[in-house]
């Protein structure tokens, strides 16, 4: 019993924010700077609230945005890091010791220290302020490969052996029978990376200007500065529709989120 | 006088020359799988982890022209540099309470989860979610909160007779809030490392204290399960205290630092000197700073802690 | 169609040579089986013969060519792993239809969707659906065609594995311990319908076991590798009866033959077999009785060895029995019927005969003396027929 009361009374502290958020949002601006507080509105304005954000900033722009960057950027490190990893798991090559230390290193660097010398790239390649400014720095993903790797040599050489003789070439081994035998692996680190690059602030915030370009995370920065103080309805009802998705994907694929984050943590 | 190798037939020599054909084949198609990957690694992460080296010891400016080498002139400067130490200070302080009390209260609601069998997955789910959310948008749901006059926080305190406070405005509540929100998102994700390690707990040690007469939960507690958590406690702790040194989203979109500087933290700093004042050449010293912080963390991560999570 | 040929193999990995100048004939159609001890280089060799490693040196020739320059998939050679080697992810139907696939349709056939536009994708892919099917209503696996691999039992498993590589009607089977994965029974079961799978496809099969008996019944010949050499090539029976060395003599025969000390036989030897007097020449000389070459006698009959019984196990058809004798730390086994000499109990002293013909000697490197230091074959059975 003291159990579910600490737990619900922790749950309810954490959902706090977030059910306020929801509370305002469905709210008309008079109940909103009332004095007293009340979970439901008395007068439902939802549908006015929802419909000013909608229109008032490109929030729908901005979700795509981050679906088109999410999935680009992790299509892109599959693409690239399957390969090296598959190398450097079954291949034998002058070298090799060598490159798994250098993604030793790249693992251990934080994206941010990275940021200024990777502006400046940007810049000189006249790519900022593009999807390819949000999507060029991820593109490759030293975690991924040392995850990709890690998987990779669990096989068994017999089956890579078996698929030479098929007559699979090297690059079909990969995609063929490497990847989609490391589908865990592969569907934790989708997690991993949406999640974290969905959720950046930092990056988008240098690299990007233009409003229509804007990942959500400062899309919804953006609108909160153009909305400020005044508009709370809309402003929450924005911030609700950003949080939304990710939030329903995990309650939705929970087990996946979890093993995929858990699995970050040991980076 | 030369020396002739023994060949026993043309049909060795072919064979080598064979043999070495295909082995360059290999090689090349190993380069071919791994080149992409390496040269977009060197690119990507290696070139520009040196050139913030190379550019803290320049006086560049962002868009200048030209620059000059100073040596360690950054350095020096950011020794002196009260603001720096002003948000480093920030940092050390926020890491030294915020990350103990998460992993605390991680460890309290893991344990708390698992104590009895219903609704786990409900708990575990709820204590999750802050840490989906996008901090970015989070953020402005706890603005709503803390607010002075509509703020859900202020109205509760006003209905005990409290004085508003404006809490992301005073230099004295501003820190300690930003700690709350830190605690808010995280906690699930220390709770969820606790809650594999005590997956990882064979069953047959409960038996084997109760056996020795701990059989009370709380001594069970205190002989079996705190103890073999403790690798996991490490293990949390350096986790989170990353977590700590990286927060940025909060502070950009509640506080811009202020007031004054009393919520400038360390990456913070970093991303204002870079990219706003454009003081290249000293934003790349505060990032080597930063880089060492964070290269010790995770060293100390891979190599003290890991084999101690690891033996169990 | 494709006989094999090897000559001067080398292979090391590091440091540690596996395969040392390694040279074999194998005819085309031939059952030769690799036996040997773990680590020996039985599966390196194979890998060798498949391309799937590369020799240090030597060449490797399957029917009429070198193939040394060419990669596995243009070996013509197909292979069974002990790991059986299916591919997880895909259905028994597909795993078969891959070497076929990959063999007749083009790259741009191959890709999904795409590919079904290609003109002669359609009947191509019918045909490799057809000769699928073909394989495995022989093999007995046609209802498990939609199966995963991981939805079968082992001996399915194996069977679609020898599928797999039966449908492109490769020149060469290659097979590494394709058996020991499976329990006894199915073993035996299954070592019958490989037999019967050469016998029916008339191809050359390179077989890799741990399993003498696989050995002696598959094979026609067989070949015993020691430390990266080969030590004698031969068919089973004579490796049986006549081995060249004292590891084929261990290696082959169950229960394993009986090796004793020529030292711990010196009297007998003197008295009965009439030894060459000189006791150093026994030094190191290992002597081998096959179990059933013993046989029980009363004590005291002359030129026999005193032994006690320790004991006596029935195994139906068979009897073994533990005999100690002076000198020796392991008992001799002896095979005899059930009903065969005098009655048998643990603990009993009898004594055992043998005779010389009969008698594997070995020096101190293990090689087989074919010529005793004194021949004593005649005197002894001079003795034994007087
Ligand atoms: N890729 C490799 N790298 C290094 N050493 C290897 C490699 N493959 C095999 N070896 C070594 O070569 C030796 C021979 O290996 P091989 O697999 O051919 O033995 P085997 O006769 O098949 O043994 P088993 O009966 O156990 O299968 C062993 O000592 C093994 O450790
Ligand atoms: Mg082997």
């Amino acid at each position: 019993m003291a159990r579910h009361l600490l737990l619900l009374s922790s749950a309810a502290l954490l959902l706090g924010p977030l059910v306020w958020m929801v509370s305002l949002s469905l709210k008309p601006p008079g109940e909103i700077f009332r004095a007293s507080f009340s979970l439901l509105p008395e007068q439902w304005y939802a549908a006015e609230n929802y419909m000013r954000a909608l229109t008032v900033a490109p929030l729908p722009r901005f979700l795509s945005n981050g679906v088109i960057v999410c999935l680009t950027i992790l299509l892109c490190q599959i693409l690239i890091c399957a390969p090296i990893a598959y190398a450097l798991a079954k291949l034998q090559f002058r070298g090799r010791d060598a490159i798994f230390a250098l993604v030793l290193v790249g693992l251990l660097l934080p994206h941010q220290v990275l940021a200024l010398p990777l502006f400046v790239l940007c810049w000189k390649l006249g790519i900022l302020d593009s999807y390819a400014a949000l999507v060029l720095p991820f593109i490759v993903s030293p975690f991924g490969i040392f995850l990709f790797r890690q998987f990779f040599k669990s096989t068994s050489d017999d089956l890579m052996h078996a698929a030479r003789l098929d007559g699979y070439s090297e690059l079909g081994i990969v995609f063929q029978i490497m990847l989609p035998l490391a589908r865990p692996a592969v569907i934790a680190f989708s997690i991993l990376s949406i999640t974290s690059h969905w959720n950046d602030l930092f990056w988008p915030l240098i690299a990007i200007r233009t409003e229509e370009l804007m990942p959500p995370a400062l899309g919804v920065i953006t609108f909160r500065n153009e909305e400020a103080g005044s508009d709370y309805g809309p402003l929450m009802a924005g911030a609700a529709i950003i949080l939304a998705p990710l939030l329903i994907a995990f309650l939705a694929a929970q087990r996946w989120f979890v093993e995929g984050l858990m699995l970050g943590s040991t980076k | 006088m030369t020396i002739v190798p023994y060949r026993r037939s043309v049909g060795h020599n072919a064979a080598i020359s064979a043999i070495g054909r295909r082995r360059t084949r290999d090689r090349q198609t190993a380069v071919m799988l791994a080149g992409p990957g390496i040269l977009l690694l060197f690119i990507l992460f290696i070139l520009p982890a040196i050139a913030v080296f190379a550019i803290a010891a320049t006086d560049w400016q962002l868009g200048a022209k030209s620059f000059s080498f100073v040596g360690l002139r950054n350095f020096e400067l950011l020794w002196q540099d009260a603001d720096f130490w002003h948000s480093m200070i920030n940092t050390l302080a926020f890491v030294s309470v915020c990350v103990p009390v998460t992993v605390g209260l991680g460890l309290i609601v893991a344990l708390l989860i698992e104590a009895e069998s219903g609704f786990r997955a409900f708990y575990r789910a709820v204590h999750f979610l802050p840490f989906m959310a996008t901090m970015a948008a989070a953020a402005i749901a706890w603005e709503s909160l803390l607010h002075p006059t509509i703020g859900l926080l202020n109205q509760i305190l006003r209905s005990f007779g409290v004085q508003d406070t404006n809490w992301l405005r005073d230099e004295n509540t501003v820190l300690p809030v930003l700690g709350a929100i830190f605690v808010w998102k995280n906690l699930g994700y220390a709770m969820l490392l606790f809650l594999a390690g005590l997956k990882t707990i064979p069953s047959d040690l409960y038996d084997a204290a109760e056996v020795d007469g701990a059989d009370g939960p709380l001594s069970r507690l205190a002989t079996v399960t705190l103890p073999l958590l403790g690798p996991i406690a490490m293990f949390a702790l350096v986790v989170v205290a990353l977590r700590a040194f990286e927060v940025f989203d909060i502070i950009k979109v509640l506080t811009q630092g202020g007031p004054g500087k009393a919520s400038e933290m360390l990456l913070y700093t970093l991303y204002v000197e870079s990219f706003e004042y454009l003081r290249t050449g000293y934003g790349a010293a505060v990032s080597v700073v930063f880089l060492l912080i964070v290269i010790g963390l995770t060293l100390l991560q891979v190599f003290v802690l890991d084999k101690r999570v690891h033996y169990q | 169609m494709a006989s094999i040929s090897l000559d001067g193999i080398g292979k090391s990995f590091g440091r540690t040579r596996v395969l040392k100048r390694i040279s074999l004939d194998i005819r085309d159609g031939e059952f030769l089986t690799l036996v040997g001890p773990s680590g020996c280089g039985k599966s390196t060799l194979l890998r060798i013969i498949a391309g799937l490693e590369l020799q240090d040196e030597g060449s490797v020739r399957i029917g009429d060519r070198a193939v040394d320059g060419l990669p596995p998939k243009a070996r013509d050679v197909a292979m069974v792993f002990q790991s059986y080697a299916l591919y997880p992810h895909m259905t028994v139907e597909r795993n078969m239809a891959v070497p076929l696939v990959m063999r007749r349709l083009g790259a741009l056939q191959r890709m999904p969707l795409v590919g079904r536009l290609a003109p002669g994708t359609e009947r191509m892919r019918a045909s490799i659906a057809a000769d699928v099917r073909k394989v495995a209503l022989a093999l007995g696996i046609e209802p498990l065609l939609a199966r995963k691999p991981g939805q079968l039992s082992g001996g399915q498993r194996q069977r679609v594995a020898v599928g797999r590589a039966m449908v492109r009607q490769p020149a060469v089977f290659l097979m590494d311990e394709p058996l020991s994965n499976l329990d006894a029974k199915l073993r035996v079961s299954m070592r019958a319908e490989i037999k019967e799978l050469h016998a029916k496809l008339g191809v050359t099969f390179v077989y890799v076991t741990h399993d003498q008996a696989e050995a002696m019944t598959l094979s026609d010949r067989v070949d015993l590798m020691i430390d990266g050499e080969l030590v004698q090539i031969a068919p089973p029976q004579v490796l049986y009866n006549d081995p060249d060395h004292v590891n084929v003599a261990a290696f082959v025969g169950s229960p394993s033959i009986n090796l004793v000390q020529a030292t711990a036989l010196s009297e007998w030897l003197a008295s009965a077999v009439r030894w060459a007097g000189d006791a150093g020449n026994l030094d190191g000389v290992t002597i081998g009785f096959r179990p059933e070459r013993l046989s029980i006698c009363n004590e005291g009959t002359a030129g026999s060895i005193a032994g006690r019984i320790r004991l006596v196990e029935h195994l139906g058809a068979d009897r073994y029995v533990h005999i100690d004798i002076a000198r020796t730390e392991r008992p001799l086994i002896v095979r005899t019927h059930p009903h065969d000499g005098p009655d048998l109990a643990p603990g009993a002293t009898i004594a055992l005969q043998a005779e010389p013909k009969d008698m594997l000697v070995f020096d101190a490197a293990g090689r087989r003396l074919r010529k005793r230091p004194c021949d004593a074959t005649e005197i002894l059975i001079a003795r034994s027929s007087a």
